[in-house]
């Protein structure tokens, strides 16, 4: 099965430089049998980064993608604190280079219509949106988002694909919030590869809106491939978890940009 | 409760295989040492069978009982269940328990040493769940009849990510201030404790000799590697926590530790044989 893992970072992963520390990430992915990494985020991160911050760490990537552009995708890192510095870092890193997608951390919640104007450019450049989610039992931080706030982005944009990091974490809740917007696909990762979520997701979303991911360096590539590997689902179902999903939703901007599917 | 068979995808093995030049087959090689069987208090949960048992590539496992999370658990009852299901799967070490608040943890304690004297077999506590911890005074007596019976000792130190606990039901960690002390003060005593991290492990249990982990909790790209450059090879075993987990997370994470033959093997098997003594 091909498989490419949607959610992976520079950090805890060992290096000096983002194309040490890339190279690293490869010949362990190499290990179990990971086509391609999607990356983003810098070495170094920040909840609630400056314009500056976000260039640096996007930097970073683009240093990651130049040495190994064959098997790395990048997000670009965006905030909705800082909307014309991450409009200018789309245009940068997506409209003008290589990356492919754009990644929403913890800096505000994406249910302020705030960050429209970065959705509507996202969308424009079919780059694919990843939103990070989480409900925390002992509470969020206060810009972190939860499956709830991107429902009420995602019913904003009801024809733009977007991704729910973590799936909200705690899953059992964060696939319900989820289940009912289309338009949104649920990430595996991040999580203790408790039994289950898979399933779930399948149950509730269908085969077609649930990716693999694994979170790494911060988790083990195997703790997250298990969630797949190790799931009650046809192999039909499990394709399309590894790769299939996210090379459907990526193909319009791989395919605009001449990038390999 | 609905029964499933435990799965795991071929997929798995499969590409241990395929990746596996440097490395030992995973095949009938591993040894599990953090199962489970009976229902969980809160998840519907598969069973595991002989089939599973096989599929998954172990040669040996130790399995524990879900029902020794409560605090109103009958661990005499509990025990004699285990002991019987592990009888049915060859291979498997029953983890018996008891609970320290309880008055009747001697006699439970005396026949999880009568087991230990019929066969493999070892003790797996859970404190914390038991509204106890290191300073309990019949722990210290516990754990000083363990060491000069050579039961081996595994303790839980915490059940599951602190963020996806229910709110109203917690499951709360077990501190690991006093460990170092204990494996000083008993340097015979083969004590593990599951579900470590990887900084728990190099930050407060740095320097403890005698006391091994299980890999279920080490996080990290090729975590199980990293560990070891900060952990005594010797000291680190395979755990799995299935079915709460997903069990194929056990060969996959000896995959992705790429480790020599000799640490390999040494992490597959002959840690946790040396352990269980």
């Amino acid at each position: 099965m091909r498989i490419w893992d949607l959610h992976c970072h520079l950090s805890g992963v060992p290096g000096l430089s983002p194309e040490e520390r890339a190279g690293a990430l490869l010949r362990i992915a190499d290990r179990m049998g990971i086509e391609r990494l999607c990356l983003y985020m810098g070495m170094r991160w920040a909840k609630n980064p400056s314009p500056q911050e976000l260039r640096q760490q996007n930097d970073e990537v683009l240093r990651a993608l130049k040495a190994h552009p064959d098997r790395l995708l990048g997000f670009v890192y965006t905030s909705a604190e800082h909307i014309e510095a991450s409009l200018a870092e789309l245009e940068r890193c997506v409209a003008v280079g290589p990356m492919v997608g754009v990644k929403l951390w913890v800096a505000k919640r994406c249910h302020d219509p705030k960050i429209d104007p970065l959705i509507h450019r996202a969308a424009d450049l079919k780059a694919l949106i990843f939103q990070h989610t989480w409900i925390k039992t002992g509470g969020n931080e206060p810009g972190e988002s939860t499956p709830a706030d991107l429902v009420a982005l995602a019913k904003r944009f009801p024809a733009v694909p977007m991704i729910c990091g973590h799936s909200g974490g705690n899953w059992e809740l964060g696939l319900q919030a989820i289940k009912d917007q289309p338009n949104l696909h649920a990430d595996l990762a991040g999580s203790d590869p408790t039994w289950g979520i898979t399933e779930t997701a399948c149950r509730l979303l269908g085969p077609g809106r649930v990716l693999y991911g694994s979170d790494c360096g911060g988790r083990s590539f195997a703790s997250q491939l298990a969630k797949v590997h190790g799931a009650d689902l046809s192999n039909a179902d499990k394709e399309l978890i590894l790769s299939g999903n996210l090379r459907r939703l990526l193909s319009p901007i791989l395919r605009a940009k001449g990038m390999a599917l | 409760m609905k029964r499933r068979t435990l799965l795991l995808s071929s997929s798995a093995i499969a590409l241990a295989r395929v990746h596996g030049e440097e490395l030992a087959s995973p095949a009938a090689t591993l040894v599990d040492c953090q199962l489970y069987i009976g229902d969980h208090p809160r998840r519907d949960l598969p069973q595991f069978t002989p089939s599973s048992w096989a599929a998954l590539g172990l040669k040996q496992g130790w399995v524990g009982h879900f029902g020794a999370f409560s605090s109103e658990a009958n661990h005499q009852a509990l025990n004699a269940e285990l002991r019987q299901r592990c009888a049915d799967l060859p291979g498997s070490v029953a983890a018996q328990s008891l609970d320290l608040s309880q008055q009747t943890w001697r006699r439970d304690l005396e026949a999880a040493l009568a087991a230990t004297a019929r066969s493999k077999a070892l003790l797996r506590l859970c404190p914390s769940l038991h509204g106890y911890d290191w300073k309990h005074p019949a722990l210290g007596e516990l754990l000083t009849l363990c060491s000069q019976r050579s039961l081996p000792v595994q303790v839980v130190a915490k059940f599951e990510d602190a963020r996806t606990q229910r709110q109203d039901r917690p499951l709360p960690p077990l501190s690991l201030r006093e460990v170092p002390t204990i494996c000083e003060r008993l340097p015979q005593l083969r004590l593990m404790l599951l579900n470590i991290n990887a900084t728990e492990a190099q930050v407060q249990l740095r320097g403890c000799r005698n006391l091994w982990l299980d890999s279920a909790m080490i996080e990290g790209a090729a975590g199980l590697a990293g560990l070891l450059g900060h952990w005594p090879k010797d000291r680190l075993c395979l755990g799995s926590y299935a079915p709460f987990f997903y069990a194929a997370a056990l060969p996959l994470k000896l995959q992705e530790a790429g480790l020599p033959r000799l640490d390999h093997q040494a992490l597959a098997h002959q840690n946790a044989s040396a352990f269980l003594g």
